[in-house]
């Protein structure tokens, strides 16, 4: 019976899932052309790799990729755990029918674990075709791991986000549990990345510590499972699976808790006087207001939060060179990156387009303030990094810093406006959402990259390198001209959405 | 409230409202088929029909939300697609599903609808303060949006509607989910509005509200106006003399061939 129900409420989960990831099957072929192509360029290179490496690798150095997955995948579930527990708004209809509230949370827990396990599918299916064929057969063994790691992490993923749901109360874990997922994916990656602060000669250590700590976490035992070994395979089914149990049994009444409290949050708070001062003008009024969105949403802070902690550590090793300099290139791509997103966010997830096409004020108009609004926390990082170089001595990068960064931030927010496809603001920075994905926005990364690498350049000691920066950088300049000059408004997607 | 512009000084005014020919199509679904209309200054309309009749549609072509695929929307004699800035002055749209900005105040949002407008401040804010307070939002003022019920946001939508002052109001089903003391004020609102010179185009599915309320009636299906005039035309024209508006929207709308079977 249970088995039965939990078919029912997973097989309509997937449906759902599949229908917002594809959009059709031709159009997910499509859209998912260079994943596509990245899944074959990977077996091209593991397989061989594989072939060439003769024996196995050290067992420290697989619990360390283990780990790696296995905080992705964790991040990947609470994120999902977010979207099952807020953002579904089939709770009521679920609860309210004959289904046991454990049918519904195993189902959940299914579709959780499926999200995590695609979540590293890319690199996963490569890597462990390639130590099959490359290796030996029992790597086919870590297929099974990648499944009940998956299991496992989905049940970890409830567990850290009802938590958070009973310490915080549903309105401020929403937003905490999207950090914690943000800051659990990205953990590794900060790891790695931090051994750019570590002098030459001590990386190795460094990298023989952090190896360490991911075999006293347990991964040494995933690692050894995922060589086919039985024993510590039986282990972890037997873990995973009794986690998972154990959690279906206990977070089934907690959920339908987690439910009540949610509607409770939804209660009238007290009301406290605010003083309103009235602003005139449509420029200044819709600058004013797209910047209170952005700053009273932290659900949106949340989830631009992840593209920020793997941009800022991607620039760690440019500190080994530049020190205090790598502010520059830092300051370019934060703020050009955060005038992209946030002006994604203001005009394609405006949410009262109907109010504003109504009104008698031409569209362009208020596409400028958008822009203006969205550029409002670009100015800021800029004017911090800046201050960072003319305290550090560096007046003269710190007046191109402004200058190139401002510049970039522009071309970007201009990108964004320019094209507007009406997306309620949930989805639009979701991970694997579709919704955002143009050449518009290709081109703003773009910019970004060969700005920031134009301003690292730039910074740099030796004059060849200084003059290939000014070279990137007026490759940038023309760039954001032609954003300006080359792209038009285009007004032609409202009757589509 | 003095909510309505006074009409065009001189020769006989242009209507509030006119469309000519409205066509609309989605994909292979006609929507809206060669719509006529026509709604004089100080006049309330109700537009009716059944559900996917064309009436949405209809009231959105007129908001200037969707582009009509032929025909011609005149405003107080200006036509929307030639003039869409001057056209979309005198006009206020209520949706059916208010979409209001959920992070905001109820000051902050009738703050940007009344800039979009371009009213000056020391118009707006008094305008604004009025309105809430006759909405009974007023003590609602630190509140976001996204905390009001159903029925407050309904009012807001109505707030934002009413700032810039329309002479011409579109309402889509502006009493779903309110409760008789706010449905009471709402039609209380819209009878003030008309009596003081404004027009107003609404559709409900509620039809003693167009009944009690409305001079006119349109009766819309298949995406086109089937009958039209005040109620006693209208009662004529079915050959039932006192019979409800009821009786004679369900015989110009369903034939009974189209009668659903009964429940077993």
């Amino acid at each position: 019976m249970l088995a039965r129900q939990v078919g029912v409420i997973l097989r309509n989960d997937l449906r759902l899932f599949w229908r917002g990831l594809s959009g059709g099957k031709m159009r997910w072929l499509g859209s998912n052309g260079v994943l596509i192509a990245l899944f074959v360029v990977f077996h091209v290179v593991a397989i061989p790799l594989f072939l060439f490496l003769h024996h196995y690798p050290p067992l420290a150095v697989e619990a360390l990729v283990w780990g790696f997955f296995a905080f992705t995948m964790l991040g990947a579930a609470a994120n999902q755990v977010i979207v099952v527990i807020f953002e579904r708004a089939d709770f009521d209809f679920l609860l309210s029918s004959p289904v046991s509230p454990r049918a519904i949370l195993w189902a959940r827990l299914a579709a959780i674990a499926l999200s995590a396990l695609f979540s590293v599918g890319l690199f996963v299916v490569p890597l462990i075709d390639g130590a099959a064929i490359g290796l030996s057969a029992r790597y086919l063994a870590s297929f099974v791991v990648w499944a009940l790691l998956a299991l496992l992490v989905g049940s970890l993923g409830f567990w850290v986000t009802l938590a958070l749901v009973r310490w915080l109360g549903v309105r401020r874990a929403r937003t905490a549990a999207q950090v914690v997922a943000a800051l659990l994916g990205a953990s590794v990656f900060l790891l790695f990345q931090m051994q750019n602060f570590v002098p030459i000669a001590q990386r190795g250590a460094f990298l023989a510590k952090m190896a360490g700590i991911a075999s006293a976490l347990g991964f040494s035992l995933i690692a050894r499972a995922g060589r086919g070994e039985l024993s510590p395979l039986a282990i972890l089914a037997g873990g995973t699976l009794g986690l998972a149990i154990l959690t279906s049994r206990q977070l089934a009444r907690l959920l339908v808790t987690g439910v009540q409290e949610a509607d409770e949050s939804r209660a009238p708070r007290q009301s406290m006087a605010v003083r309103h001062r009235w602003t005139a003008g449509l420029f200044r009024a819709a600058f004013r207001k797209d910047l209170r969105l952005i700053l009273r949403d932290p659900l949106l802070l949340a989830q631009i939060l992840p593209s920020l902690l793997y941009l800022v550590p991607a620039l760690f090793p440019s500190w080994r060179f530049l020190r205090l300099r790598t502010l520059a290139p830092l300051g370019l791509g934060v703020s050009s990156q955060l005038a992209l997103v946030l002006c994604l966010v203001s005009a394609w997830g405006e949410e009262c387009w109907d109010l504003i096409r109504m009104s008698p004020v031409p569209e362009p108009r208020l596409r400028g303030a958008k822009m203006a609004a969205a550029m409002a926390p670009s100015m800021a990082v800029i004017a911090l990094c800046s201050l960072g170089l003319v305290i550090g001595g560096y007046p003269g990068l710190a007046i191109l810093t402004v200058l190139m960064s401002t510049a970039c931030a522009c071309g970007c927010a201009r990108l964004a406006v320019s094209e507007i496809r009406p997306t309620p603001r949930k989805d639009l920075l979701r991970r694997g959402g579709r919704s955002a994905r143009s050449w518009r926005i290709y081109l703003g990364s773009f910019l970004i990259l060969i700005g920031a690498a134009g301003l690292a350049l730039a910074g740099a000691e030796a004059l060849y390198l200084r003059l290939i920066g000014v070279i990137f950088l007026g490759v940038m300049l023309l760039g954001v001209i032609a954003c300006f000059v080359l792209v038009d408004f285009d007004a032609a997607n409202f009757e589509r959405a | 409230m003095d909510s309505a512009l006074p009409p065009q000084p001189g020769a006989l005014p242009a209507p509030a409202l006119e469309c000519l020919g409205l066509r609309k199509r989605f994909a292979s679904v006609v929507a809206v088929d060669g719509l006529d209309l026509r709604v004089a200054r100080g006049e309330f309309y109700a537009f009716l029909g059944p559900n996917g009749a064309g009436k949405t549609t209809a009231l959105r072509m007129i908001a200037g939300l969707l582009r009509p695929d032929s025909g011609q929307i005149l405003i107080h004699g200006l036509s929307l697609q030639a003039n869409p800035t001057e056209a979309k002055r005198p006009l206020a749209y209520v949706p059916d599903d208010p979409v209001l900005y959920g992070k905001l105040r109820p000051l902050e949002h009738l703050e940007f609808v009344a800039a979009l407008w371009e009213l000056p401040a020391a118009v707006a804010q008094p305008r604004a303060e009025e309105l809430l307070q006759t909405l009974g939002l007023w003590e609602k003022r630190p509140d976001y949006i996204e905390s009001f019920s159903r029925g407050m946001k309904q009012k807001m939508a109505l707030a934002s509607a009413l700032i810039h002052r329309p002479s011409l109001m579109l309402l889509d089903e502006p009493l779903t989910g309110l409760d008789a003391a706010a449905a009471r004020l709402v039609k209380d609102l819209l009878a003030d509005f008309v009596r003081e010179g404004g027009t107003v185009v609404l559709t409900t599915h509620i039809l003693e509200v167009a009944e009690r309320m409305a001079e006119r009636i349109g009766i819309i299906a298949g995406g086109r106006l089937v009958t039209e005039g005040t109620l006693e035309e209208l009662r004529q024209r079915a050959g039932e003399s006192g019979g409800t508006l009821e009786d004679i929207f369900l015989r110009v709308t369903r034939s009974p061939a189209e009668a659903p079977p009964p429940l077993s």
